[in-house]
């Protein structure tokens, strides 16, 4: 993290010194404080001028700067950082002596940690979580929440309270690629929607690419989550864990052969059953279990090799009354059970300082189950739907840090198959076992990525990628008439043949101008093509709903993305404040036909509509990241919309008008507070004010013949949920238990959740009136109308978290 | 061959001895006083499937009810049939409930006479003082005048495709949630039609409308099109459908009077009328009419037992 930051603050440094004349020299030399032998790459950074840069093999840095009082920051992996002020009136040269941190890493753990920032040091344009920061961010229950979290940030949304993943900008939720080391999730939450799936204390960094989006990353039309787990750089053994009132944790990292095999696991599990029904009896036939665990192996076998082995499984099982139940199946009730489990080897060479070689293999299933048990009896009918993945990356990068240039390039072959649904109807006789046919499909990529300043103001990040795209048989593969929908040809392919094929060059490209010391502009494009999309016609997916790979029927979905943003800093830096804008210009969104069934569907291409769709806004953030009272004000102004070009009157939305996605929120207000007023103690709110969520209202009310209300729908999206707002708090008090003892802290973290009470409620419905029951509300309304509500009071929890090491 | 309507009650019935059997393929047209006019595309009668059981099992939390904000009693219908194999089958059930009716008015502050409920105010200015106002109750119950039966109707849209269980013999199926109103015996006629696998479509959506719209996953609203089009307008939409369902029913009586639960109506089988007022040529009344419609009928269902 460091040197990512250190780099950064190194273009901007040499800039500055061309801007003012009047200058001293100042002078560094950085010795490691118990050898007295010089650090070379220790990172110096220097306020009010926002420069600096990495010492040299002597230990020797050096800068020209203005007559003027500084604060100079020294950092390295594995030291204490040391601060200091300088009142530089003439020439100064300082040794500075940095202490090793007392978790005192050896020698070789340092340098591959190292050589890994150096490898994984992201480009420009990335919004960064990091879990730090994710730990202060109050959350429901105290459960620390990778996608909740990045609701705070500029542009991120989600459904509401209950969501199977994030909107960024305006995008669906389908239209993020997330990775977990590597590993691509198809879905990212527990409970429906509830919790992030990712074992919280093993993440290490979090990057929202959704503007200039790396080259290296593809297959998803608007934007790209990078979630990596934590290496375990260890060598001594680190205990940690907490027990919530919805999941407990356990964590342990430890070294298995010094220097050469470490190891980090972690685990958490969840029963949520017995909360459920104290906010509504309506839950009482609720049952729901999660778990979730992370291992991630470090091998060292020489200097230059490193060798990574994560595996990640996640397991959900949930019945829930509050889920419509599956048409035709007659069965006690619907459960459903999901499983992740991915493994990721990734083995990094480093040939010498400046080139290295990393090459992946990634392999993993997500398999999503409904259970229905049969009435009256022990056989369970169940429906079976899987992804297989595996994906192979091999990237050389170099860099040239004189040169101010570094670039890599690669190629990723992923396979995916598909097994879209099985239904095995166990010992039941009166049901039909039923299999969808398994589609296998191949994207096949090239990438290339260039980061370069050629002249100093100017950074420039260049990259292409270029993916070819293909559906192999066996398949059967129907042409539809446009306006009846009838299967008008039927084409069998054999296996291996290419069945749909398609391939696309997506150039991205950062440029990021810096117009005086504090100021800099950038500006972004990047192409994304998407060949792989969840389909469902809910307002946020079910763990079941169903994936399908481009064919000829279901082109790729593709998007230009324009971004121009302005960054500022005020104040010596202590304020940060930026503008950002985008557009977004898609094709071949997916939406569903009106009234369409997904369910062990044959013919699902027939039930959705292709559409294309336009995204913009303005974000402005304004943040003073340090200090006791630290956070970040964000508002975002944005819109997302789509539009079918349908030429059958039943498969078009709105009669092909632009309406409003379920991702557009005109005005989004958010706001994160810390307060850590010593050690111990720290307080933090966080406040959203949104935008309702679009929502179809009827337009009408007919009786029909056996006396049954129903509601009429001519529009979608034809209007707004009430304004959501919510406050969060958390209070955290962290101690040792024993002064002497150091090795074992612990913290305990109070959250209130909805902190006011805020009945936000997550959608509206309509019920049959019989007779006058509640008519003093509904006074001679033909239909009764309720809003559904996840939360209708603030939701307390205690927390208490370990850590020995 | 043409068969006109007649308009009935605000609908449009076809003439009595008019019938359908299964395989023909009907058209409804429409024209409407300004000159549109509508039409369906062709509809098919599919042969209706006979019901081989009927039985119901009770159940005192059957469904989650949002205007009691709690679970409520009831029983759930159930059917066997033999789904025939040759055919993707679509079914869609209806009911009628009836049940005895013991109290036919209820006229809060307020009495009855001359078939309505007359205001005690109104009652005076019309015929005098004549009301002591210590014996006023809140309100007054009149028992029917002869046997009456409440009307009941299907609140939720039933419907099965035969998509997963096609062929199965002796198919069990759920058809009908019958709330616990009152605790009087009910007898249920089910009526089972066979639908066209666009008419089931159309069905769905409308349940989707009507029954699934308050759960997490509710699917967005969609316009309920069905197979009708103006004829000079093809970019009109049409809302609504042309349905042919040829129909198999079946009669359940249930016997509710064991059932412990309290029942969702207020009971009202122990009447004791106190309303005796009477003055000016007006009578003393304890009872009121059956008023024959929709959901009342004094006409004894075929299958009720009395007991």
């Amino acid at each position: 993290m460091n040197v990512r930051l250190g780099m950064l603050v190194f273009f901007f440094g040499l800039s500055f010194t061309l801007v003012y004349p009047q200058e001293h020299q100042l002078a560094f030399k950085v010795l490691d404080g118990t050898s007295n032998l010089p650090i070379k790459d220790a990172n110096i950074s220097i306020i009010p001028c926002r420069c600096g840069g990495a010492s040299d093999e002597n230990g020797e840095f050096s800068i020209y700067l203005q007559e003027k009082s500084y604060r100079v920051t020294l950092s390295f992996v594995g030291y204490e950082s040391t601060r200091m002020s300088v009142d530089l009136k003439k020439d100064m040269q300082l040794e500075v002596k940095m202490k090793p941190k007392q978790e005192r890493l050896s020698e070789v753990i340092v340098k591959a940690k190292k050589v890994n920032e150096m490898i994984t040091s992201p480009q420009m344009g990335v919004l960064q979580l990091e879990s730090q920061e994710l730990k202060k961010i109050p959350t429901a229950l105290g459960e620390l929440d990778v996608l909740r979290g990045l609701t705070l940030l500029p542009g991120v949304n989600n459904t509401g309270e209950i969501s199977n993943g994030i909107s960024v900008r305006g995008g669906s939720l389908d239209q993020n690629l997330v990775l977990y080391d590597y590993a691509p999730v198809f879905n990212p939450t527990h409970l429906f929607g509830l919790f992030s799936i990712f074992t919280p204390d093993v993440t290490s960094s979090i990057d929202l690419y959704r503007a200039n989006i790396p080259a290296r990353y593809g297959g998803r039309a608007s934007s790209v989550l990078d979630i990596k787990v934590k290496t375990p750089y260890a060598d001594t053994l680190k205990l940690s864990g907490g027990i919530g009132l919805v999941s407990s944790r356990l964590n342990l990292e430890t070294p298995l052969i010094k220097d050469k095999l470490t190891l980090v696991a972690g685990g958490r599990a969840g029963f949520t059953d017995f909360l459920l029904p104290i906010f509504s009896r309506r839950l009482k036939n609720t049952k729901a279990s999660f778990y979730d665990g992370t291992i991630k192996l470090l091998y060292l076998p020489t200097k230059n090799d490193q060798i990574t082995f994560t595996g990640f499984y996640t397991k959900d099982f949930y019945q829930l009354d509050l889920i419509s139940r599956i048409e035709n199946i007659e069965a006690e009730n619907n459960q459903y059970d999901f499983q992740n489990l991915n493994g990721t080897l990734n083995w990094q060479h480093s040939f010498n300082e400046e080139t290295a070689l990393r090459t992946i293999l990634v392999s993993g299933t997500y398999n999503a189950d409904n259970i229905f048990p049969e009435i009256d009896s022990s056989n369970e009918i169940e429906f079976n739907s899987r992804i297989k993945h595996l994906s192979f990356i091999s990237e050389f990068s170099k860099f040239k840090p004189a040169k101010r240039l570094d670039y890599y390039l690669g190629t990723q072959i992923n396979r995916y198959k598909i097994d879209p649904g099985a239904l095995n109807p166990g010992t039941a006789t009166s049901i039909t076992p039923i299999t969808l046919a398994q589609e296998t499909s191949y994207e096949l990529s090239g990438y290339a990525n260039l980061n370069w300043e050629p002249i100093r103001f100017l950074t420039l990040s260049t990259g292409l990628r270029y993916t070819y795209y293909f559906l192999q048989g066996p398949y059967t593969q129907n042409e539809y008439d446009n306006v009846s929908g009838n299967v008008v040809n039927t084409e069998v392919f054999e296996k291996g043949e290419v069945v749909a094929s398609y391939d696309g060059l997506e150039p991205r490209l950062g440029a990021s101008i810096r117009l005086n010391p504090t100021t800099s502009l950038k500006m972004s494009y990047a192409r994304l093509n998407q060949y792989l999309q969840n389909i469902y016609n809910n307002t946020t997916p079910l763990p079941t709903s169903r994936w399908k790979t481009s064919d000829v029927n279901i082109l790729p979905q593709t998007s230009d993305a324009y971004g121009l943003g302005i960054y500022k800093s005020f104040n010596e830096n202590r304020i940060e404040a930026s503008i950002e804008t985008y557009y977004r210009d898609s094709r071949n969104n997916l939406t569903y036909r009106p009234g369409a069934d997904f369910f062990l569907e044959q013919f699902v291409e027939r039930e959705v509509v292709q559409a294309p769709g336009r995204a913009y806004g303005v974000e402005l953030s304004i943040g003073k990241p340090k200090g006791n009272v630290n956070g970040w004000l964000n508002y975002t102004w944005s819109r997302s919309q789509l539009r079918t070009e349908s030429e059958s009157l039943s498969g078009r939305i709105n009669n092909n008008q632009w309406f409003n996605s379920d991702f557009d929120r005109p005005h989004t207000l958010n706001g994160t507070l810390n307060y850590e007023a010593d050690e111990y103690n720290t307080l933090s709110f966080n406040f959203v004010v949104q935008t309702g969520r679009p929502l179809t209202l009827p337009n009408g009310v007919v009786e029909l013949s056996d006396g049954i209300r129903a509601p009429i729908f001519l529009e979608r999206n034809n209007s707004r949920l009430p304004t959501y707002h919510r406050l969060d708090m958390s209070y955290n008090v962290h101690f040792s238990k024993s002064k002497k003892n150091k090795r074992w802290q612990n913290d305990w973290t109070f959250t209130i959740y909805n902190l006011y009470g805020r009945k936000n409620p997550l959608n509206v419905f309509y019920t049959q009136r019989n007779g006058s029951e509640n008519s003093d509300i509904f006074l001679d309304s033909p239909l009764g109308s309720f809003e559904l509500l996840v939360l209708n009071a603030p939701l307390f929890s205690l927390t208490y978290n370990f850590t020995f090491q | 061959m043409e068969v006109p309507f007649s308009e009935v009650e605000e609908s449009y019935l076809p003439p009595e001895d008019f019938s359908i059997t299964t395989g023909e393929s009907w058209e409804l047209h429409i024209t409407l006083e300004d000159g549109r006019r509508y039409q369906s595309t062709p509809e098919m009668a599919t042969s209706p499937v006979s019901i081989s059981e009927i039985e119901a099992s009770y159940n005192p939390e059957l469904e989650f009810n949002i205007n009691e904000d709690d679970f409520v009693p009831g029983h759930k219908v159930f059917v066997t049939l033999d789904d025939p194999a040759a055919e993707d089958n679509f079914y869609l059930w209806r009911y009628r409930s009836f049940e005895r009716l013991i109290a036919c008015e209820t006229c809060a502050g307020a009495i009855f006479r001359d078939g309505e409920c007359i205001s005690f105010e109104e009652y005076e200015a019309q015929f005098g003082p004549c009301i002591d106002e210590n014996a006023i109750e809140p309100e007054y119950t009149y028992t029917c005048e002869r046997n009456c039966w409440r009307i009941r109707f299907n609140e939720k849209i039933e419907i099965f495709s035969d998509e997963f269980t096609n062929g199965v013999s002796g198919n069990r199926l759920g058809v009908a949630d019958v709330l616990l109103y009152t605790k009087n015996n009910l007898l249920i006629e089910l009526q089972q039609y066979s639908l066209t696998a666009e008419g089931y479509r159309y069905f769905r959506i409308l349940k989707d409308i009507v029954d699934n719209n308050g759960n997490f996953n509710a699917p967005p609203p969609a316009a309920l099109l069905g197979n009708m089009f103006n004829v000079e307008d093809s970019e009109e939409f049409v809302l609504g459908r042309f349905t042919i369902g040829l129909a198999s029913t079946a009669s359940l009586f249930i016997d509710r009077t064991a059932i412990e639960e309290d029942p969702l109506e207020p009971e009202r089988n122990n009447i004791e009328t106190s309303d005796l007022f009477s003055g000016n040529g007006l009578k003393v009344r304890s009872t009121a009419p059956c008023s024959e419609g929709r959901f009342r009928t004094s006409v004894r269902p075929s299958d009720w037992i009395d007991n």
